[in-house]
């Protein structure tokens, strides 16, 4: 295999502790590469840390420890003047398209600020202008104009020229389409494909939305709490996830699915019902008891419950729940929620004991929620 | 430069720059403009009035008051020039060194800020006057540091801001030096405030050295300036009052133009960064015109209830019929009619700018200021909504109809702990004591599964967690045991996986309590999640009303099936993603015929003519004439799959 474009090794990233507070640590050993022409999403949650990676690549944010090398280069603790030959390399396109042009700068300006550290001549800098603002879907005359006679996505084309303008080998989209309506965002993803063709850039894609990462990535990496999770090729990830973490972000999404939505909410419900000791969840588990008392009939069951510890009432709730639960869990053996899947078997087969295991792994994974 | 263009175009400031300008430029060339000397004496013509040779009369040794205004006026604005300079040199530069370098910089020069402000300014000044001989320009210019420090803090705070702009982030990704940084970006940033503080300190200023004139503590008679020339007419108030009139009035509106172009600079600025924000509850204090129309044919005829609606035993909650949002000429909600049944889920669906939160700024009676509402039928559980007063109408608002909205943390109230404002909802809509009303607050609390009540009653909404924010709105708008719950897109601020808890409790809430929802998203994944019904909107009518299952297996509008193609989840990776070219257009641009049409492939002729109506379709209605065509393309990609 050729060396990768990036190489991101055992990097961290911790933000200073303001006043009282200890540093918090963003990014905890994280190690990542793209290829030549590849484009790598790295999806979390918030605060999961994908932001501050990306900032860390493009020199906004430094590293407490780790390597990026770009090219065969290594950038990790490169700054200011050293930093700035870079800009040409590496580009960047933000989330937001309204705070992420400069409102008192024409769009001319704004697009060729990517060009101030080459030493191109101003001729070619026009007609390079004009060149890119129709690649993005744009008229020249955009040029002259301000940010705010634009809609959002037609800023983030901007935002894309902007990015372009040097021909970049690495373009880190931080978030570029999530704040788009879904037509325009389904023009800037076919954007950002069509100009990796032609012109064989590599992206980081950041993003939270799964579907987005799925299709534009040929590799996925997943973060949380700034840790990674797995790194793999995206059907890999999207289609057999190894990490319980990746399948409840999977599963938590919801698909534009009527069927596959009341499965999962069928799983859902079952799931609670199961873990609905957990503590933490007291008042969601009263709740539980209530209706499964009036579900089932049985008032013995529901005075036993309401005077049990919790752990107690837990294993009743679970042991009376289970029959309830597995109508539900029939219609999700069709579903993809691996976890509840290996239960219902366990349930079906009548075997306690792994019955048990499933249900002992799901209270867990319930009560780290 | 934009700012200049947006100032020019409000009368007042023309206004006001006019003035100054006129003033500014009569007294340079005072010389020139002058009818007379500023000292020559007519003794015959003392102390008299307005007059055809001396316009604005003469003082007590008959020298012309407009001359000795316009040689006055040198003194008085050189001096305020001065204090200016100053402080906008001191102000500014330090501003931008503490702003843009931060840390420990920042602190010292801040101490220093305080130490420089807690010195009253006034006594400091005549100290210098007496130190330095009268000097005018000492004072002005110390006047002129003194003032700096609230400069220097102004200019600080809008250049730390400006600093974490994504423009910065963008333009260091670029590579532009710090001083590029500044130059590009900040100093556009910083221009605006700046320029207000100097316009309104430059009134100030003014006033500064002319009650120096007044107390005779700067030039010395006979030589004019704005503050000994009101003295003098002071000291003659007794033989002729109007000379108190064009002296002192000068001042006063030189201060007033300055004052005034100051707040207009300062509205537009503003007006950039608060532009485009609509959040209902900020407009909650504008009742709105409500109109009552007369119901088309198309939306009375029963042939447009679809099968849905006529399902056996559905009691019908909401019901509304040709709802209308119009500001000014523009009309935003396009005769909008759906039902809402009870413990049922409505989804509205459709792209920002499409008129889905309008519609339910007008069902809530709550639009934008100046809008007007008209509607045929409008009736929550069969009482009409139109017909209420707004104070009928605010006692329905929370109580019977509730509402989240899409930022949860914004819209609690940051200055009380979260259970006072559920518990404040709880007395406003059930009239109950103080006690009572936090008993049943944390009940709610408990109800939306917050894991700790008690804790989380007593936190600040800047301690709490997005999902967590979200759960105590929820909390807050169960309060009057509303009949109907609207969310604007309530989880899209959301993380996925606390967006899921969301919508299960919402679900859990409208089955435990037979409520229904209405669900603003243009998320359709969400959709299908919670909602029985959907319906679409583009530009600001309603193209498609159908089941949700339905809808989404079938699509009856070309928009609705665009948009459902367009989705990255259903398609191919690597694939480009069907889209639609083009954008929503803007509400002035809405064509009477069918809005789509522009952007849609199924397009011919017949769609461009007249309004179109929406027909019925199999399970729901749809606005448009080629329902057919669809249908047809659906049965051969059938096959071709098949």
């Amino acid at each position: 295999m050729r060396s990768p474009l990036l190489e991101v090794s055992d990097l961290s990233i911790s933000y200073r502790g303001r006043r009282r507070r200890a540093a918090a640590t963003a990014v905890d050993r994280v190690s990542l590469d793209i290829g030549v022409g590849e484009t790598v999403g790295l999806v979390g949650e918030s605060g999961s840390g994908k932001s501050s990676l990306g900032n860390a690549v493009l020199g906004l944010v430094p590293a407490a420890s780790g390597r990026i090398v770009f090219a065969g280069r290594d950038i990790t603790h490169l700054r200011g003047g050293a930093r700035r030959p870079l800009a040409t390399e590496i580009q960047a396109v933000f989330q937001d398209p309204y705070s992420s042009l400069n409102p008192y700068r024409t769009v001319g300006q704004s697009v060729l600020e990517t060009l101030t550290a080459t030493t191109m001549p101003a001729v070619e800098r026009d007609l390079r202008l004009g060149e890119m603002l129709t690649r993005v879907g744009l008229d020249r005359s955009a040029a002259e104009r301000y940010p705010s006679q634009f809609s959002g996505g037609q800023r983030q084309r901007i935002a894309i020229a902007r990015a372009l303008m040097p021909s970049p080998k690495l373009v880190v989209c931080d978030e570029s389409v999530s704040a788009l309506d879904l037509s325009v965002q389904a023009q800037v993803l076919n954007l950002f494909v069509e100009l990796q063709r032609d012109l064989g850039v590599s992206y980081l894609f950041i993003t939270h939305d799964l579907s987005v990462v799925r299709h534009v990535s040929s590799r996925v990496a997943v973060l949380r709490h700034g840790q990674l999770m797995e790194f793999d090729r995206t059907e890999q990830v999207i289609g057999n996830p190894s990490t319980a973490y990746t399948r409840k972000l999977l599963a938590a999404a919801p698909v534009p699915d009527v069927e596959v939505q009341r499965l999962r909410r069928a799983a859902n419900r079952a799931w609670r019902a199961l873990t609905a000791g957990a503590d933490g969840d007291r008042a969601g588990w009263q709740q539980d008891i209530e209706r499964l008392a009036v579900r089932t009939g049985n008032a013995v069951l529901a005075d036993r419950l309401a005077s049990a510890p919790p752990a107690e009432a837990h294993r009743l709730l679970f042991d009376a729940a289970a029959p309830e639960a597995t109508g539900d869990i029939e219609l999700i053996v069709t579903g993809d929620t691996a976890a509840v899947q290996t239960l219902a078997a366990a349930l079906k087969a009548g075997d306690p004991a792994a019955a048990r295991a499933a249900h002992d792994f799901l209270w867990t994974e319930g009560a780290s929620r | 430069m934009i700012l200049l263009r947006r100032l020019l175009r409000q009368p007042l400031a023309i206004a006001c720059l006019a003035v100054i300008t006129l003033v500014v430029l009569a007294c340079v060339f005072a010389s020139l403009v002058a009818p007379y000397d500023p000292y020559a004496q007519d003794l015959a013509n003392i102390l008299s009035g307005p007059s055809g040779t001396h316009w604005l009369g003469t003082d007590a040794l008959g020298r012309d008051v407009l001359s000795r205004i316009l040689y006055g006026g040198r003194v008085t604005l050189f001096g305020t020039l001065q204090a200016v300079v100053t402080y906008v040199v001191i102000g500014v530069s330090i501003g931008l060194i503490a702003g843009t370098i931060g840390g420990i910089v920042d602190s010292i020069l801040m101490r220093v800020a305080d130490v420089i402000q807690s010195i009253p300014a006034l006594i400091t000044l005549l100290v210098v006057l007496a130190v330095f001989g009268r000097s005018e320009t000492a004072a002005m210019v110390s006047f002129g540091i003194f003032a700096s420090a609230g400069l220097m803090r102004v200019v600080r705070g809008v250049s730390m801001i400006a600093r974490t702009e994504p423009y910065v982030a963008a333009g260091t990704v670029a590579g532009l030096g710090p001083f590029q940084i500044l130059w590009r970006h900040i100093r556009p940033a910083v221009i605006g405030p700046v320029l207000t503080q100097v316009s309104l300190f430059a009134g100030i200023a003014m006033l500064v050295e002319a009650s120096l004139g007044f107390l005779n503590l700067g030039v010395l008679p006979p030589a004019a300036s704005w503050g000994n020339l009101v003295s003098d007419a002071q000291l003659a108030i007794n033989r002729q009052q109007w000379l108190l009139v064009p002296t002192g009035g000068i001042v006063a509106l030189m201060c007033l133009c300055l004052t005034l172009l100051g707040i207009a600079l300062r509205d537009t600025y503003s007006s950039k960064s608060t532009a485009g924000g609509k959040s209902l509850s900020s407009w909650r204090s504008f009742a709105a015109t409500m109109r009552r129309v007369p119901a088309t044919p198309a939306a009375a005829a029963p042939a447009l209830v679809s099968e849905y609606s006529q399902t056996a035993g559905r009691e019908i909650l909401l019901e509304v019929q040709d709802l209308s949002v119009a500001v000014g000429d523009l009309t935003l909600v396009d005769g909008v009619s759906f039902d809402v049944g009870r413990g049922e889920t409505i989804g509205i669906v459709g792209e920002s700018g499409c008129g889905k939160s309008m519609t339910v700024s007008g069902l809530l009676r709550v639009p934008p200021p100046g809008a007007t509402i008209s509607a045929a039928r409008l009736t929550l559980g069969g009482e009409d909504l139109l017909g209420l007063s707004e104070q009928q109408m605010h006692k329905v608002r929370g109580k019977r109809i509730a509402y989240i909205s899409q930022e949860p943390i914004s819209s609690l109230d940051p200055l009380h702990v979260a259970g006072r404002q559920v518990a404040e909802a709880v007395r406003a809509h059930r009239g109950v004591s103080r006690s009572e009303a936090r008993r049943i607050a944390l009940e709610l609390l408990a109800s939306v599964r917050l894991p700790d009540p008690e804790a989380v009653y007593t936190k600040y909404p800047h301690e709490m967690s997005g999902g967590m924010a979200q759960r105590v709105a929820i909390a807050r708008a169960l309060a009057g045991e509303p009949e109907l719950l609207i969310a604007d897109e309530p989880t899209t601020a959301l993380d996925v996986s606390v967006q899921a808890g969301v919508l299960d409790l919402l679900v859990d809430l409208r089955d435990q309590r037979g409520m229904s929802l209405i669900l603003v998203t243009h998320d359709w994944g969400v959709l299908a999640d919670v909602c029985d019904r959907a319906i679409v909107m583009y530009a600001g009518q309603i193209v498609e009303d159908a089941p949700t299952a339905d809808l989404i297996a079938a699509p009856r509008h070309p928009y609705s099936a665009a948009l459902l193609e367009s989705i990255p989840a259903k398609v191919a990776p690597g694939v480009l993603l069907p889209m639609i070219g083009g954008t929503v257009p803007a509400p002035a641009d809405w064509p009477s015929s069918c809005r789509f049409a522009g952007r849609c492939r199924f397009a011919t002729d017949d769609c461009t003519h007249a309004p179109i109506p929406l027909t019925p379709t199999v399970t729901g209605v749809s606005r448009c004439v080629h329902v057919d065509r669809l249908e047809e393309k659906e049965a051969a990609d059938a096959v071709t799959t098949a």
